[in-house]
């Protein structure tokens, strides 16, 4: 069902602001709401929005007005009794600074502009910063919260996942955890609601929601009766699932739910805000693990605990480390102890936060960096205006200091003016930082994670109000220090217009342009790296061609429904043949994981002819099980030997396809490969010949290196037979994602046809993870366009507050120097002459300015150096491209300027400054 | 007893809420004032001048629930105190006694 439009929340949140406590607001606020929706039925959204924006503003005007009124009243009768009052002082010297900044109307809007520009942005990143990285989980005493997970140097692995026969280590051993739990995020589907659907689901073993502390709003949670074998099996549903299609009925407990065909009896239903780190799951379902079977290995889960109270981090690794030894004793089967020791396995907690924040970190503090040279550079435009302004303002400040004003006095009225300015402009900030970051949800950036928690709370208004108070501060002070020394006798003696423009007189000003221009070179830089990463990243060869033309789609047969492997392989290529009649489709096949699409399988390879030492595991590779057809339809090539058909899989052929560069580790060509063998498990022994060797893929995204892989057939015997509680059967792969090549990929219809031939086969497979190749590929280069995005903008606005300080300056010193220049004319200098000189003049503090920004981005640059690809962070060919045309923009903003140096009438001149 | 003469859009208010009766509502009532006057009248400026004539005891509200399924927030139903009435027959007077004779010189 479609809502509503509803008012615009900021201009909400003015009313409530402005409107009386209680009925008498809420009403009034009822009536507006109830003309919106009257204004919607013969309106646009846009137009609706806006009457409402204005109707708010016109509430809180008026009534910030009332109240005024009722505060100065009271204020009247303190004065009398107690004289002067702070307050009040404040309240005049800002009646005062908005009378005198509404005079020059002009100045105030450019100030205020720029510094909403400026207080805006660092706003939005602020709020992004504050919620992702800075804020909290939302769990009770989140920081006692603890992703487990456990490194191997020794093979190379800075991060490894939990295992099953750990975690039951850690619960039955451990001592520095109160809770712990484990857990991972699964797809199941849905069948008996409506169409079936394969929905996200999360496995959790019992402990993970006492670790987590979050309690269901209906039922209970996972008891350890309904995380064991052989009990009937249950479900907690997510509020969302609850709401959606159970249309939030209480009486939900003790219904059924069918999730990849075995019913489960719903116990509970999780509360709204109840978010599972950064997934949000249909529902929950517990493991179910059978003590008995586990071993030390299959390291595919995710761990979480809560630390004992007191415990530190180091404390529980230490801990950790004590029980490693112990588990595989108590679970043997798995990794020896031999293997364990050369692998150098060890713990490596860490905070949950890190798991749910990811890699994002980096680009919010570049960010934040970025945004927060902008602010100054705003400041720096600013601070200009300011003190143009002063100065023309000097015979006044002059007269009131010969009447009596003292500095203070002077100097407060600097201050209330800036400090109005700044909070202004905070102000407008928030409206600006506020509607940036609606947009930013409506895009919904997959690089983001814990979005719902970004939010314009009181921590940013008040790191807003700061920054406001602190630009305004900055700005002021210029001129204060200015006349704190100047002899201001000076400016009544010359009656008026500097005549004398000396060095001094510019000096404030130089060093802001100069800085401005610095920073705007900094920030050009930074985005000129990140240009160059993303061409870089562009020209990386993912593996596959054409991934516009190709559609995915996951199918996954429930053994439930289908149980016989022979007939789940039938089922795949009857699927499979069916599409492949749709008109248009030019070839389809499957693997349980398509190139980029983040499932990962990875497990050790040994290779016949090049032997392991004792208790040692050889590389890790990662494996995928492919149909028929996969190589043709994703068009990754086959350099040497030949594809895996479907008859490898009917057959149980004991062959195998390779990446190229597995190949080449071991032998010189692709070519060479073919017909050698390998073999998997914990020890070498049962070989698979190698029929095919493939062109290299990015599995882990562009800018990672080439994966090395292992492609099976998708039905085989069971390679890890050997292992406690496996059994030597035959296996076929149930999940699979189909890529289909097309030219009609992406469209709708297509689309329709698609579902239609498969649910022709069979009508109770959901159709999972839609989407083009093109979509994984543009995913993997997410974080580098993100940043290019935000550091592109952050760079365009440096730009242009830079470019017009520095044409502001220079227009100011040449309307200074009219007279000189007047006289410089009719003494008989030609007007190149005049220009060139001006146009030296921009050059001089443009190269200053350049020379201290590449000294800047030459230090600051490494700081983003995470986020460059196929780039150094002092690229020769960046720093030159960015000097150069930074300094051609400083040529033509003081052009302008020096053309009309140029035009001066020397008589004209002359005339004027007498 | 109410004391001083009421400004023109007090008159209005108090009047538009007396002619609407049992349906006194504020979106009502300003629309009545809307369609009385022939002229646009400011939200705020009417929230506020109610808020006023409540405060001198001219007018009071109660609160109900909407009719329309849609409205979340309540409804005032507004009323001309006795206060109000007098405030209203003592400005008509004041308006009156200052008119008197004047038809011709104003019309001319």
């Amino acid at each position: 069902m479609k809502r509503a439009p509803t008012p615009p929340r900021f201009a909400e949140l003015l009313l409530r602001v402005a409107l009386p406590p209680g009925v008498a607001g809420e009403s009034i606020k009822g009536d507006l709401d109830q003309e919106f929706a009257d204004y919607l039925a013969d309106s646009s959204i846009i137009r609706a929005h806006a009457w409402y924006y204005l109707e708010s503003l016109k509430f809180g005007a008026r009534y910030a007005r009332l109240y005024a009124g009722r505060s100065l009243g009271a204020r009247n009768r303190i004065k009398k009794s107690s004289g002067d009052n702070i307050m009040s002082v404040m309240w005049q010297d800002s009646r005062h600074a908005l009378r005198r900044l509404l005079r020059s109307p002009l100045f105030s809007l450019v100030a205020v502009l720029t510094l909403a520009i400026g207080i805006g942005a660092n706003t939005a990143i602020f709020s992004l910063v504050n919620g992702i990285l800075l804020k909290p989980l939302p769990f009770d005493e989140p920081e006692n919260l603890v992703g487990v997970w456990h490194s191997a140097p020794g093979l190379g692995f800075d991060e490894v996942n939990q295992s099953p026969a750990l975690h039951y280590t850690y619960v039955d051993e451990g001592r520095s955890f109160s809770e712990i739990g484990m857990w991972d995020n699964e797809t199941a589907s849905v069948t008996g609601l409506d169409e079936p659907e394969e929905v996200s689901c999360m496995m959790v073993t019992e402990g993970t929601f006492r670790a987590l502390r979050v309690q269901p709003v209906l039922g209970r949670i996972f008891s350890p009766e309904d995380d064991s074998p052989g009990t009937p099996r249950t479900v907690i549903l997510s509020y969302d699932y609850w709401q959606t299609r159970f249309g939030g009925d209480p009486g939900v407990l003790g219904r059924t739910l069918t999730v990849d065909s075995r019913p489960r009896e719903i116990i509970g239903v999780m509360g709204a805000d109840v978010r599972f780190l950064h997934y949000d799951p249909a529902f929950y379902l517990p493991f179910r693990f059978n003590r008995a079977e586990l071993f030390v290995g299959n390291f595919s889960y995710q761990g979480l605990a809560r630390l004992a109270p007191g415990v530190s981090i180091e404390q529980a690794n230490a801990d950790v480390g004590r029980m490693l030894p112990m588990s595989i004793d108590k679970f043997p089967g798995g990794i020896t102890h031999e293997i364990s020791e050369s692998a150098q396995f060890g713990p490596n907690l860490r905070p949950l936060k890190n798991d749910v924040v990811g890699d994002v970190g980096e680009v919010l503090w570049v960010l934040l960096g970025t945004v927060g040279m902008i602010l100054l550079i705003a400041c720096a435009n600013v601070s200009n205006l300011f003190l143009v302004r002063a100065e023309s303002r000097e015979k006044e400040i002059a007269v009131r200091t010969a009447m009596g004003a003292g500095k203070g006095r002077i100097a407060r009225d600097f201050l209330s003016e800036s400090l109005l300015l700044g909070v202004v402009g905070g102000s407008g900030g928030i409206a600006l930082s506020y509607a940036g970051l609606t947009l930013l949800r409506s895009l919904g950036p997959a690089e983001l994670p814990r979005l719902a928690d970004v939010t314009l709370d009181w921590q940013v208004l008040l790191f807003t109000l700061v920054l406001s108070v602190l630009s305004g501060a900055f700005f002021g002070m210029f001129p204060v220090l200015k006349y704190r020394r100047a002899a201001l006798t000076n400016a009544l003696k010359e009656g008026g217009r500097g005549g004398s423009a000396g060095r001094e007189k510019h000096r404030a000003r130089n060093t802001l342009v100069v800085a401005q221009i610095a920073l705007a070179l900094l920030l050009l830089v930074g985005s000129g790296l990140m240009v160059r990463s993303f061409q870089a990243l562009r020209n990386v060869d993912p593996g596959f061609r054409n991934p516009e033309e190709v559609l995915l789609v996951r199918l996954s047969i429930p053994g439930a429904q289908v149980e016989d492997p022979v007939e789940v392989t039938q089922t795949h290529q009857l699927i499979a043949e069916r599409i492949s009649q749709i008109p248009g489709v030019a070839s389809v096949g499957s693997a349980t994981s398509v190139t980029m699409d983040g499932w990962d399988s990875n497990d050790p390879v040994f290779v016949e002819g090049f032997p392991v030492p004792e208790g040692q595991i050889p590389d890790i590779r990662r494996f995928k099980w492919v149909s028929d057809g996969y190589f043709e339809t994703m068009q990754i090539p086959v350099l040497a030997g030949r594809p895996l058909e479907w008859r490898d899989s009917y057959e149980l052929n004991k062959v195998v396809m390779v990446t190229e560069n597995f190949a080449r580790e071991y032998w010189n060509s692709p070519a060479d490969a073919i017909g050698k063998r390998i073999s998997t498990g914990l020890s070498a022994g049962n070989w698979y010949e190698i029929v095919g060797v493939s062109g290299n893929v990015r599995d882990e995204g562009l800018d990672q290196e080439a994966t090395s892989v292992v492609y099976w057939p998708m039905m085989l015997r069971n390679l890890w037979a050997s292992m406690p509680g496996e059994a030597d059967e035959v296996y076929a792969r149930r999940s699979m994602n189909y890529a289909i090549r097309s030219a009609r990929a992406g469209t709708p219809d297509f689309l329709t046809e698609v579902r239609d031939a498969i649910w022709e086969v069979n009508p109770n497979l959901p159709l999972a993870g839609v989407r083009g190749l093109d979509e994984l590929l543009d995913r993997s280069m997410a974080r580098t366009s993100f940043s290019l995005i935000m550091l592109g903008i952050a760079a365009g606005v440096a730009l242009l507050l830079g470019t017009i300080g520095i044409y502001g300056v220079i227009s100011y010193i040449v309307s200074q120097r009219t007279r000189e220049l007047g006289v410089r004319l009719a003494l008989g200098a030609n007007a190149a002459d005049v220009r060139k000189m001006v146009l030296k003049q921009g050059l001089i503090l443009c190269s200053f300015g350049v020379l201290f920004g590449l000294g800047a981005a030459i230090g600051l640059t490494r700081l983003m150096e995470a986020l460059l690809y196929g780039v150094n962070p002092t690229d020769p060919l960046t720093f030159v491209a960015v000097s150069v045309s930074i300094t051609l923009v400083a040529l033509l903003a003081s052009y302008v300027p020096a053309a009309r140096a140029a035009g001066i009438d020397p008589v004209e001149a002359i005339r004027w400054e007498m | 007893m109410p004391k001083g003469y009421l400004g023109v859009f007090e008159q209005m208010v108090l009047l538009a809420i007396l002619r609407q009766g049992d349906q006194a509502f504020g979106l009502e009532v300003r629309r009545e004032i809307e369609a009385g006057a022939n002229r646009k009248v400011s939200r705020s400026a009417f929230y506020t001048t109610l808020d006023r004539l409540e405060k001198k005891g001219l007018v009071k509200w109660t609160s109900m629930e909407s009719e329309n399924a849609r409205r979340m927030a309540p409804i005032r139903l507004f009323e001309v105190t006795p206060d109000g009435l007098v405030a209203l027959r003592e400005s008509r007077g004041v308006l009156e006694a200052a008119w008197r004779g004047m038809d011709e010189v104003v019309d001319g």
